[in-house]
C-alpha cells in the first residue's frame, strides 16, 4: 500500500497578537511585531500555516548586573548602566525584534528606584529605539504594584506588554494595561492550570484575550527545561484543540536562566569536566532557546548576541519549507 | 486508540477470582489499560477476548538491541508522541563518528576516548553510547578490527560498500553491529549481510516514501530489526520526517515505519551542530550520529537528552540541600521543607514575598508535599535530621534553630532530639511565613 | 504550698494541676475537651483560652503569645502553652469547645435509602422472643438449653440449631426459672450459627432495641430504632471526642504512636462520645441501656480499630491494610458499650485502609450494586471518598478533601442543627445578607450547605474572585483586614445569638476551594481512569455533610459537583448512618454488604499524576475548564 503523510485536522489555532502601535495607531513604534496564527505544532509545513515566525526579543536591564560572566560581558561592557544605549545597541547591531526592559533597579532590596525614575527609563528607551517594548518590573509584588501605573502610563498607547501578571498580583497591572492600550504577560509557575487561571481572572477584569501574552517560568537547559517544554507543548495542543484560554502567544525567558547555570559560566579552572568556557554559555542560550522553540514557543527573551544570531537562522531555517 | 479499562473489562470473566493477584477484574483492567499487566496472566480469558484485546495491545514501535551483552543498547518501544502523554521510554543514543582512515594509533586513542567519555549529573554518570565507524577508501575492516578490540561501546558501520561491510562483519558481527545503511542501490546486499550475520540493518530513503518502500521490502525478505534514515539534511526537512516516521508508527500503526530512527547532527560549526543535535534528541531521534568531539559540545547534547527523557510522570523535584533565598548569612534563618517542587517553590516565592534572607534545607521526600510525605512516614524526624547534619547547613549558620511548618507540629519535640537543634514550629501555610517573620522573628529564636 | 486549682468557668470544674502541667492536659484530664488541632504543640492556636484571674507560667517563650482582651476582662493564651503554676480561673470561648462538643438531635432516618421493603422479610442483627416454656417434669427431662431450643424452634422454623457461651449458660438456670420458664430471649444472628445472646425473666414493659451509629472522624451519629416495628425512633450527634488529639486519621494515629497510652486515649475518646450520645438519647425517650440488644456500625477502617483497641499503625503505612476487613459480630461489652453487655455488635466491613465501613454502609444504602446504571456516590467528609460503578463493578477512591465542609477548621461554622445558616444569599447592591436558618432559630453559625451558598453568593458579587481571594478593594466595610488576612463579615454580632460576629477569612476560604477542588478532582481521575465522562453518570448520590437543603444548583455553580443534569444528583444525606440502620434490621442488607467488599476495587489517587493536576485545574470557580461547566453563569 502506498504512503501517505498522516496528518492531525486541528480545529483551531494560535491567536494572532500585535505588539507595538506605530503612528497611525497612536503610537511612536517604527516596528510592530506580529506573532501567533499558528495553525499546526511548531513548523510543521504539510499540515498548517506558521504566519508569523516566532521573534526575540533582547533583554536590557535598567542597572549594570553584577557578576556576568567575561564572554556575555563584553559585547555589552560599554551600554551597561544606560538601558537607552544598551537598547540601541541590541537593536542596531544584534537584530533584536523587541526590547524587554527589566526595571531591576526598583527591587526595594536593592537600588529602590522610584516609580517616577522607572517612568523616565522608559521614555528614555521609547526614543532610543522603534521596536516594541516589553516592559517588566523588578519582581517584588509590593514595589511593581508601585511603579506600574506610573511605567504603563509612560509609555500610554505605544501597545507594550507589561510584565507580569500572577494568580496572586493581578489587578493593579491589568488595570495599568486597560487604561493605557497595553498587553500583559500572564505569568504562572510551570502549570498549565495556573496559566489558565490567571488568563481568565485578567478576562474577567476585562482584558482583551488578544492582549495577552502567556508566560511558564522557563528553566533551562539541565535544570528543569522539560518541565517547561512539555507544558509549551502541552499549551500548544490546547490552542490548537480549540481551548480559547490557552491559545494566546507563548513567551520563553532564555538568556537570565540560561546564563544562570553553573554550565555557563563556571571556568575552565574550576570545572575542567565541562571543557572550554568561551562557548559554553552561548551552546547553553541557544540549545535552550532551540527546545523552546520546537515546544511551541512564540517570543524568546535572550542575552547573547551570537545566541541571538543563532536563533534568528535557524528560525529562518525552520519556517522555510523543507528542502526536497 | 488505545483501550480504555472499561473495554478491557467487558472481554474478562467478571468473576473476581483473583487468580491473576489482583482482586477484581476491573482492577485487573485497569492495570492492563496502563500497561502494568499482561493477558496471560488471567488464567481464564477466553480466546475470543485474546484476541479482541491482543490486536491493540501490539508495541506500535519495535525495540532493537544493538550491540551484545552489557553493552548493549536498546532505543524505539516508545508508545507516545509527546511525552508528558507517558514518558518517553528509551533515551536516544549518541554515536561519535570515527574516520576509518585514521593511523592505527590515533584511531585506537579515539576510540578509546569516546569510550571513556563520562559526565556526572544529578548523581548519575552519563556515557556516549555508540562508535560509529565511517568507510573511507574500504579501511572499514581494518578500523573495525581495531575498534573490536578497544571500544566498550556497540559499533555502528557506515558504508555503502557490501564489500566493505561484508569484511567488517566477518571481524566484528558477533558484537551486533548496526549496518548503515542500505539504500535504493545496495539493497539486495545489504538486506543479505543483515540477514547473513544477524545484525540490525539502517535503511536509508531519498524521501519518505522510498523509505516506506524499503522498509516494506526489508521486512518481506524477513529482516526485521530495522532503524530508519530518511536522509533529511536540513532543521526543517528532519523536524516533518522525524515527526511523520513518528506519528505513522504510534498513531496509524504502520509497520514499516515502526522503528526507530537515526539522524546526523549537521552544521557548519560546533553550535549549529549542537543545536541540531538538541532538534533530533527533541523530535523523536532514536541515534543521533555527531562528529563533535570536546566535552563542551557534548555536555549541552548529554543534558537535553537527560532532560527530555526524565519520566514525565514523576512528581517534580528539587534536590535535596541547602538553598539560599536572598542574601542569607550565619544569622539567617534556616527553614525546613520537602523536595516536592510544587512546595519548595511555594516556600521560596513566600520568603522573597517577605523580602526575607533565608537558608531552605530541603528534604528528600520522593517529591511528596509536607502532609504526604509525613503521611506516608517519609518525613521523620530521623530523615530531616539526618538532612540538617549532612547537608551543610551547620557550618553556613553559627546559630541551631530550625523552622518546621506548622502541619507537622508533633514532630519537632522528636526532631530537637534527633537533631539536636532548636525547632520552631511555623506556620501551616507557607503564605504565612513573611507575617510569621516580619515582626518577632528575633523574639522567637531569642 | 497546696497544689494549684485550675477553675473551668461554666463547667463548675476545678481541676489540681500536678507540677509542670499545662492547662491542656489538666483539661483533658478533667473531662473538659479543649480543641488541639497540632496536639499540644503551640501551632495550630484552636486551644486559645481566656484566663480570667491568677497567671500561668509560658511552656516554650518561643511559642508563647498573650493578649488583653478587647474588654479587658482577661487575657488570652494558648492552653498548651500554660504551665500552672498558681490558681487560675480561664473561661474556653466558643470555638476552642462548646459548640463542638454538645450533643445534638438530628432528624431520624427518612427517604429512599432506608426504604426495608427490598429487604424483606426483616430480620433484625438481634431478635427477641418472649416464651413461655412448658417447665420439666418427671416424663420431661430435656435439658434447659435443648427446652429453650425446642421451644424456639417449634414456633420459628429455620432458627435452630442454636449456640450459647458459657458465661450465658452459667446464668440459664436460675433466669429460666426465675419467672416460672416465662423467658423474653435475644438470638443474634452471627451469619453462622445463630446465637443466644441474652436470657432473662419476661417482663411485659421491655421493648427490644437497636442502634445504627456512623461512626465519623469528625462527627459520630446515632440512629436508636425499634427492632420489632423496623422504626427509627430519634437520633443525636456530636463532635468525635477525638478531635481533641487530631482532625484526621493519620494525626490521631501518629497520637497513638507517639503516646505510651495513645490508643486507649482514642479508644476511650470514641467509647465516651458514642455513650454520651447514648445516655442523651436513653434520658430523653426513656430508654433502659439493658433494652439496646443489637448495634449496627459504620465507621472508617481507623475509627473502628479505635473503638475496638485495635492498633491502626498498619493503616497509616503503605500498603495500607487494617487487622480486619470483614470482622465477626461482637458483644458490646467487648467495646464498653453503654447497652445490654451482651447486645450484638455489626461492624460494616471495610475493604482497604481507605475504604472503610461507612463507604460499604452507603453502597449498600444506595443500591449501587443492584443498578443497571452507572452510579457515583460521593461521600462529603474529611477523606472525601467517591464510589462510581453499578451491578457489575464497583470501584472506589479517596481524595483528602478535608474537613472543610463538616465546618471544621471554619469559625463561623457549626453542624446542620437549629440556629444553622442553610441558605444564604449576599446582595452588593444593598450591602446585606439575607439568610435562612433550621427552624428559624435565631443564627448560631453556618452549616455545609450555608457555605456551598456562601461561596457561590461571594462569587457572583465579586468579592472573591474565582481563586476564592477576596477583593480587599471590594467598597464594603463587610471586607476587613484580621491578622494578616482579609475577611468578609457574614453578620455583625447584633445580628447573631452567639454575640460575636460571623465572618468568613481568607485562608478558611482557601480551605473550603481545597476542599471541593480534592472532591472534583477525585471524580474526574476517577471517571478518566476508566475512560468515562461525567455526563456518562446517570445517577450521583450526594452524601455526607450536606443536608436536603442543599442548593445544587449552588453546588455545581462553585464546582463542588460536575455539571450533570441536576436531576440526577439525589442530596441524600447519612449515607453510611442509613446503611448501618439497614444492616441492622436485615440479614439480607448484612450479606450483602459482605459481599460488596468482594466487587469493590480501591484504586490510589494519591500516586496518580493525573491528580495534582486536576487538582489544581478544579481548585477554581467552577473549575479551570469552564467549557465543563456550560449551565454555570458566574
Amino acid at each position: 500500500m502506498p504512503f501517505t503523510i498522516p496528518k492531525e485536522r486541528w480545529t483551531a489555532q494560535v491567536q494572532t497578537t500585535t505588539i507595538g502601535a506605530p503612528e497611525a495607531d497612536g503610537g511612536t513604534r517604527t516596528s510592530t511585531v506580529t506573532v501567533g496564527g499558528e495553525q499546526t505544532l511548531p513548523f510543521l509545513h504539510f499540515e498548517g500555516e506558521t504566519p508569523n515566525p516566532p521573534v526575540i526579543a533582547i533583554e536590557v536591564l535598567d542597572e549594570a548586573p553584577t557578576g556576568w560572566p567575561e564572554p556575555l560581558l563584553k559585547h555589552y561592557q560599554e551600554v551597561l548602566g544606560d538601558p537607552a544605549a544598551w537598547a540601541q545597541k541590541a537593536v542596531a547591531e544584534f537584530g533584536a525584534d523587541m526590547i524587554c526592559l527589566r526595571l531591576v533597579s526598583a527591587n526595594p532590596d536593592g537600588t529602590n528606584a522610584s516609580a517616577d525614575d522607572c517612568a523616565e527609563t522608559i521614555q528614555s528607551v521609547l526614543k532610543a529605539v522603534g521596536v516594541p517594548l516589553i516592559i517588566w518590573g523588578c519582581g517584588d509584588d509590593d514595589k511593581d504594584n508601585e511603579i506600574m501605573p506610573f511605567c504603563s502610563q509612560a509609555a500610554a498607547g505605544e501597545r507594550c506588554v507589561l510584565g507580569s501578571a500572577t494568580q496572586d498580583n493581578y489587578k493593579t497591572i491589568c488595570a495599568s494595561a486597560l487604561a493605557d492600550g497595553h498587553l500583559i504577560v500572564n505569568e504562572s509557575p510551570l502549570d498549565i492550570n495556573i496559566q489558565k487561571q490567571v488568563n481568565i481572572l485578567v478576562t474577567d477584569m476585562g482584558m482583551d484575550l488578544n492582549d495577552i501574552i502567556m508566560y511558564q517560568i522557563t528553566g533551562a537547559l539541565g535544570y528543569g527545561v522539560e518541565y517547561a517544554y512539555s507544558i509549551l507543548e502541552r499549551t500548544r495542543l490546547a490552542a490548537l484543540g480549540g481551548d480559547k484560554m490557552l491559545q494566546m502567544p507563548m513567551l520563553s525567558i532564555v538568556g537570565s536562566e540560561a546564563w544562570r547555570v553553573k554550565e555557563a559560566w563556571q571556568s575552565e579552572e574550576e570545572a575542567p569536566e565541562w571543557g572550554p568556557l568561551d562557548k559554553r554559555g552561548i551552546m547553553w542560550e541557544v540549545a535552550t532557546a532551540s527546545l523552546f522553540l520546537h515546544a511551541g514557543t512564540d517570543i524568546l527573551v535572550m542575552w547573547h548576541p551570537e545566541a541571538v544570531a543563532r536563533l534568528h537562522d535557524l528560525i529562518a531555517e525552520l519556517i522555510a519549507s523543507p528542502q526536497a | 486508540m488505545a483501550l480504555t479499562a472499561m473495554d478491557i473489562y467487558k472481554n474478562l470473566p467478571k468473576t473476581n477470582c483473583g487468580d491473576c493477584g489482583v482482586p477484581t477484574c476491573l482492577a485487573f483492567a485497569m492495570k492492563l489499560a496502563q500497561k502494568q499487566a499482561s493477558l496471560d496472566e488471567c488464567p481464564h480469558i477466553t480466546e475470543e477476548a485474546k484476541e479482541a484485546l491482543s490486536g491493540s495491545s501490539a508495541p506500535p514501535m519495535k525495540i532493537i538491541t544493538i550491540g551484545t551483552g552489557e553493552k548493549a543498547l536498546k532505543i524505539g518501544g516508545e508508545t507516545v508522541l509527546f511525552r508528558h502523554e507517558e514518558t518517553f521510554h528509551h533515551p536516544c543514543g549518541i554515536a561519535i563518528q570515527v574516520n576509518s582512515n585514521l593511523p592505527e594509533d590515533e584511531l585506537r586513542q579515539q576510540i578509546s576516548t569516546i569510550c571513556e567519555t563520562e559526565f556526572d549529573r544529578v548523581g548519575m554518570t552519563f556515557r556516549l553510547d555508540l562508535v560509529a565507524l565511517v568507510d573511507n577508501d574500504g579501511n572499514l575492516p581494518a578500523a573495525a578490527a581495531v575498534a573490536q578490540q578497544v571500544s566498550s561501546l556497540p559499533l555502528i558501520l557506515v558504508s555503502d560498500d557490501p564489500q566493505a561491510v561484508r569484511a567488517a562483519l566477518e571481524v566484528c558481527a558477533e558484537d551486533r553491529p548496526l549496518i548503515c545503511a542500505a539504500d535504493a542501490d545496495n539493497f539486495a546486499e545489504m538486506t543479505g549481510l543483515a540477514q547473513e550475520f544477524s545484525c540490525p540493518l539502517a535503511i536509508r530513503g531519498e524521501t519518505l516514501e522510498q523509505l516506506y518502500e524499503l522498509s516494506e521490502k526489508a521486512l518481506e525478505a524477513g529482516v526485521a530489526d530495522l532503524i530508519l534514515d530518511s536522509s533529511a539534511c536540513d532543521s526543517s526537512s528532519v523536524l516533518q520526517d522525524q515527526t511523520t516516521i513518528r506519528r505513522a508508527a504510534i498513531k496509524e500503526k504502520v509497520k514499516p515505519l515502526g522503528f526507530p530512527t537515526i539522524g546526523i547532527a549537521i552544521g557548519d560549526d560546533e553550535i549549529d551542530k549542537v543545536t541540531s543535535g538538541c532538534e533530533l534528541i527533541a523530535k523523536y531521534a532514536g541515534i543521533v550520529v555527531t562528529d563533535l568531539l570536546t566535552r563542551d559540545t557534548l555536555l549541552p547534547l548529554i543534558t537535553a537528552r537527560l532532560n527530555i527523557y526524565t519520566d514525565p510522570q514523576k512528581p517534580i523535584q528539587v534536590e535535596s540541600g541547602v538553598y539560599e533565598v536572598g542574601e542569607p548569612d550565619a544569622k539567617s534563618p534556616v527553614l525546613i521543607t520537602t523536595n516536592f517542587s510544587l512546595t519548595y517553590y511555594t516556600v521560596e516565592a513566600d520568603v522573597s514575598a517577605g523580602h526575607l534572607d533565608a537558608w531552605i534545607v530541603v528534604v528528600d521526600t520522593e517529591g511528596t508535599s509536607v502532609l504526604t510525605a509525613w503521611a506516608a512516614e517519609d518525613f521523620t524526624p530521623e530523615i530531616i535530621a539526618k538532612t540538617i547534619k549532612e547537608c551543610g547547613i551547620e557550618d553556613k549558620v553559627d546559630h541551631r534553630i530550625g523552622v518546621l511548618p506548622g502541619g507537622v507540629a508533633v514532630l519537632s519535640g522528636d526532631l530537637e532530639e534527633a537533631s539536636g537543634w532548636q525547632i520552631v514550629v511555623g506556620p501551616r501555610e507557607s503564605s504565612g511565613i513573611p507575617a510569621f517573620f516580619k515582626p518577632e522573628y528575633t523574639q522567637r529564636i531569642g | 504550698m497546696a497544689a494549684p486549682t485550675v477553675t473551668f468557668q461554666d463547667y463548675d470544674i476545678v481541676a489540681t494541676a500536678q507540677p509542670g502541667e499545662v492547662m491542656l492536659d489538666v483539661a483533658h484530664r478533667s473531662g473538659v475537651r479543649i480543641v488541639s488541632y497540632c496536639g499540644g504543640q503551640g501551632s495550630c492556636g484552636q486551644c486559645e483560652v481566656i484566663i480570667l484571674e491568677g497567671a500561668v507560667k509560658p511552656k516554650d517563650p518561643a511559642r508563647w503569645r498573650e493578649e488583653v482582651t478587647e474588654d479587658g476582662r482577661g487575657r488570652r493564651v494558648l492552653a498548651c502553652q500554660s504551665v500552672i503554676t498558681e490558681n487560675i480561673t480561664v473561661e474556653i470561648p466558643a470555638h476552642a469547645q462548646a459548640e463542638d462538643l454538645t450533643i445534638r438531635d438530628v432528624e431520624t432516618l427518612t427517604g429512599e435509602l432506608v426504604d426495608l421493603s427490598e429487604f424483606l422479610p426483616l430480620a433484625p442483627l438481634t431478635r427477641q422472643f418472649a416464651l413461655q416454656l412448658p417447665p420439666p417434669t418427671h416424663d420431661d427431662t430435656l435439658s434447659d438449653l435443648d427446652r429453650l431450643i425446642h421451644c424456639l424452634a417449634a414456633d420459628h422454623e429455620g432458627l435452630a440449631p442454636l449456640t450459647i457461651d458459657l458465661s450465658l449458660l452459667r446464668q440459664l438456670p436460675a433466669a429460666l426459672r426465675e419467672n416460672n420458664f416465662q423467658v423474653a430471649i435475644a438470638v443474634t444472628d452471627t451469619g453462622f450459627t445463630p446465637k443466644i445472646a441474652a436470657v432473662r425473666p419476661s417482663r411485659a414493659s421491655e421493648k427490644s432495641l437497636g442502634l445504627a451509629i456512623d461512626v465519623g472522624t469528625s462527627t459520630v451519629a446515632v440512629q436508636l430504632v425499634d427492632l420489632q416495628a423496623g422504626q427509627p425512633l430519634a437520633a443525636s450527634m456530636r463532635r468525635n471526642g477525638q478531635i481533641s488529639y487530631g482532625e484526621d486519621v493519620i494525626s490521631r494515629i501518629v497520637w497513638t504512636q507517639q503516646h505510651k497510652d495513645g490508643l486507649v486515649q482514642m479508644h476511650q475518646a470514641i467509647q465516651d462520645t458514642i455513650n454520651e450520645i447514648l445516655s442523651h438519647l436513653y434520658a430523653q425517650h426513656d430508654v433502659s441501656p439493658e433494652e439496646v440488644i443489637a448495634v449496627s456500625m459504620a465507621g472508617n477502617a481507623t475509627m473502628i480499630s479505635f473503638l475496638l483497641n485495635i492498633d491502626a499503625t498498619p493503616i497509616r503505612r503503605t500498603p495500607h491494610t487494617p487487622a480486619a476487613s470483614v470482622l465477626p459480630v461482637l458483644e458490646a461489652q467487648q467495646l464498653g458499650l453503654a447497652t445490654h453487655p451482651q447486645a450484638a455488635v455489626f461492624c460494616h466491613p471495610a475493604v482497604s485502609g481507605f475504604v472503610g465501613g461507612d463507604i460499604t454502609a452507603g453502597i449498600l444504602a444506595t443500591r449501587m450494586p443492584k443498578s443497571d446504571q452507572l452510579c457515583l456516590l460521593v461521600d462529603v467528609g474529611t477523606n472525601g471518598e467517591i464510589v462510581i460503578g453499578n451491578q457489575d463493578w464497583l470501584m472506589a477512591a479517596s481524595c483528602s478533601a478535608g474537613p472543610g465542609f463538616e465546618g471544621v477548621g471554619i469559625e463561623a461554622a457549626m453542624p446542620a442543627t437549629a440556629g444553622a445558616i442553610t441558605n444564604l444569599r449576599y446582595d452588593d447592591e444593598t450591602d446585606t445578607v439575607e439568610y435562612q436558618t433550621i427552624q428559624e432559630q435565631p443564627p448560631r453559625g453556618i452549616c455545609g450547605t450555608g457555605l456551598v451558598e456562601m461561596i457561590a453568593s461571594l462569587a457572583e458579587s465579586q468579592v472573591i474572585d474565582r481563586t476564592g481571594t477576596i477583593n480587599t478593594d471590594f467598597p464594603s466595610k463587610r471586607v476587613r483586614q484580621k491578622d494578616y488576612e482579609a475577611e468578609f463579615v457574614l453578620l455583625w454580632p447584633e445580628e447573631t445569638a452567639i454575640d460575636e460576629a460571623l465572618s468568613i477569612r481568607q485562608h478558611e476560604l482557601d480551605d473550603l476551594l481545597r476542599s471541593k477542588a480534592a472532591m472534583l478532582a477525585g471524580i474526574t481521575v476517577l471517571l478518566s481512569r476508566l475512560g468515562l465522562q461525567a455526563e456518562d453518570i446517570k445517577r450521583m448520590y450526594l452524601a455526607g455533610a450536606f443536608g436536603a437543603s442543599l442548593d445544587v444548583e449552588k453546588a455545581v455553580a462553585i464546582g463542588l459537583l460536575p455539571d450533570i443534569p441536576r436531576e440526577r444528583i439525589h442530596v441524600v444525606g447519612n449515607s453510611a448512618l442509613a446503611g448501618a440502620y439497614l444492616t441492622l434490621m436485615s440479614r439480607q442488607a448484612r450479606e450483602e454488604a459482605k459481599a460488596i467488599v468482594a466487587s469493590l476495587t480501591y484504586i490510589d489517587l494519591s500516586g496518580d499524576t493525573n491528580f495534582m493536576d486536576e487538582f489544581v485545574a478544579s481548585d477554581f470557580i467552577p473549575h479551570t475548564d469552564l467549557s465543563r461547566f456550560p449551565s454555570v453563569n458566574i
